[in-house]
């Protein structure tokens, strides 16, 4: 369903700066250039969205794939340019700022700790989607299970990791 | 983020493929539809923005992969006749111990003629057994006591031979040699004497003989 190219533009012009907003902590580099590929595949998609509300619940689901699409391409560059560890730690703890480097450290001390205590085929999941990007599918034949298994335990310890991001008052990304 | 339970069936599914890249992208309308997915969606962008830049630290130590190859295993019909031997001496050897139980054996497991090791006190203060007790009337012998040793220097001097003299202590004669003549004397004589060289000897000298003609011989020439 093609909507009309004014109604679009309109569209985009009213829920641009909140989305920049949105992606600013969440996304690595420019977020001004995150919004525009969200706008971009909103107009590929060309959504069924009768009112405003559902066109922005659309761009905004759009780009928290978004977010996790552009930390798995970046997290592989960084993997294909890290010499070392020391290189790796200072380019993924975003280095920007001081304050950025604290909370990155504060974020993986919440992390690990979660991940320690957590069931270990849990943890392997999340590590091996989250941080190694294996499909579910070789997840789920590695560890012998389905894949909604392989699901279940990796939204399980998604949820587990976001309550203790919650409870440091470290929610919203450390990007 | 949020923590309340999902009620939508897809939130934990099809959701979280398409999330992560591996569901069909027409999934998107449903998931900005649907509160539930939408919070999924919300909180795996979240974890994901705070955890993916933090992936060199994250990832655990090596762990061998399941995807190695596995050692490639003999077909157990190249083993089969391995396997026969093995049964084989195992019923032999069932056979062989059950014979040694019908005949008793010595030694054999369940033998009726089993040997008991008595045990024989080696210490002087521990009682001996009865049946090693003296009879009435006669009294226990003690071992003889340890014999002292003389020192050398007590040793008679006339008990040791000296060099040149025989058993009784007289110096020894050559019967042989001449009377009045020292033992160095006598082997000069010997020297002396050409009857006492073998006859190697003066084929070898002969041969030496022999050599020296050839050599002067080849020098001539």
């Amino acid at each position: 369903m093609l909507a009309s190219v004014t109604e679009i533009d309109r569209r985009i012009a009213t829920y641009h700066q909140e989305l920049v907003r949105f992606l600013r902590r969440r996304v690595p580099g420019d977020p001004e250039e995150a919004a525009q590929e969200v706008w971009l595949r909103v107009a590929r998609a060309d959504p069924d969205c009768p009112d405003d509300p559902s066109f922005r619940a659309y761009a905004y689901t759009v780009a928290r794939r978004l977010v996790i699409d552009m930390h798995r391409r970046r997290r592989a560059r960084i993997e294909l340019v890290s010499i070392d560890d020391t290189t790796a730690e200072r380019t993924a703890a975003g280095g920007q700022s001081p304050d950025g480097r604290i909370e990155a450290s504060e974020v993986l001390k919440v992390v690990q700790d979660v991940l320690a205590d957590m069931k270990p085929e849990m943890a392997e999941v999340f590590r091996l989607r989250t941080l190694d990007d294996v499909p579910f599918k070789d997840i789920a034949e590695r560890q012998g299970c389905s894949i909604n298994t392989a699901l279940g335990r990796h939204h399980r310890a998604t949820k587990k990791i976001a309550a203790a991001l919650e409870a440091a008052g470290l929610t919203g990304g450390a990007a | 983020m949020t923590t309340r339970p999902e009620t939508c069936p897809l939130a934990e599914t099809d959701t979280l493929l398409w999330l992560y890249g591996e569901g069909p992208e027409d999934h998107a309308a449903h998931v900005a539809g649907c509160a539930d997915c939408t919070a999924v969606a919300q909180q795996h962008a979240d974890v994901a923005a705070a955890v993916m830049p933090l992936t060199p630290q994250l990832k655990a130590p090596t762990i061998p992969s399941v995807e190695v190859a596995p050692e490639p295993v003999p077909a157990p019909a190249n083993r089969g006749w391995m396997l026969g031997v093995v049964v084989g001496l195992a019923v032999a050897a069932a056979v062989l111990l059950g014979l040694f139980g019908v005949l008793g054996l010595p030694g054999a497991p369940g033998s009726s003629s089993p040997t008991p090791i008595a045990e024989v006190p080696d210490a002087p203060e521990a009682p001996l057994p009865d049946e090693l007790a003296p009879e009435d009337g006669q009294e226990l012998v003690q071992d003889d006591p340890p014999r002292q040793v003389a020192p050398m220097e007590d040793v008679d001097p006339e008990l040791l031979i000296e060099p040149g003299l025989d058993d009784s202590g007289e110096p020894q004669v050559d019967p042989e040699a001449p009377q009045g003549v020292t033992p160095d004397e006598r082997l000069a004589e010997l020297f002396e004497d050409d009857t006492f060289f073998t006859p190697v000897d003066d084929e070898l000298d002969a041969l030496l003989d022999d050599f020296a003609a050839l050599e002067a011989d080849l020098t001539t020439l």
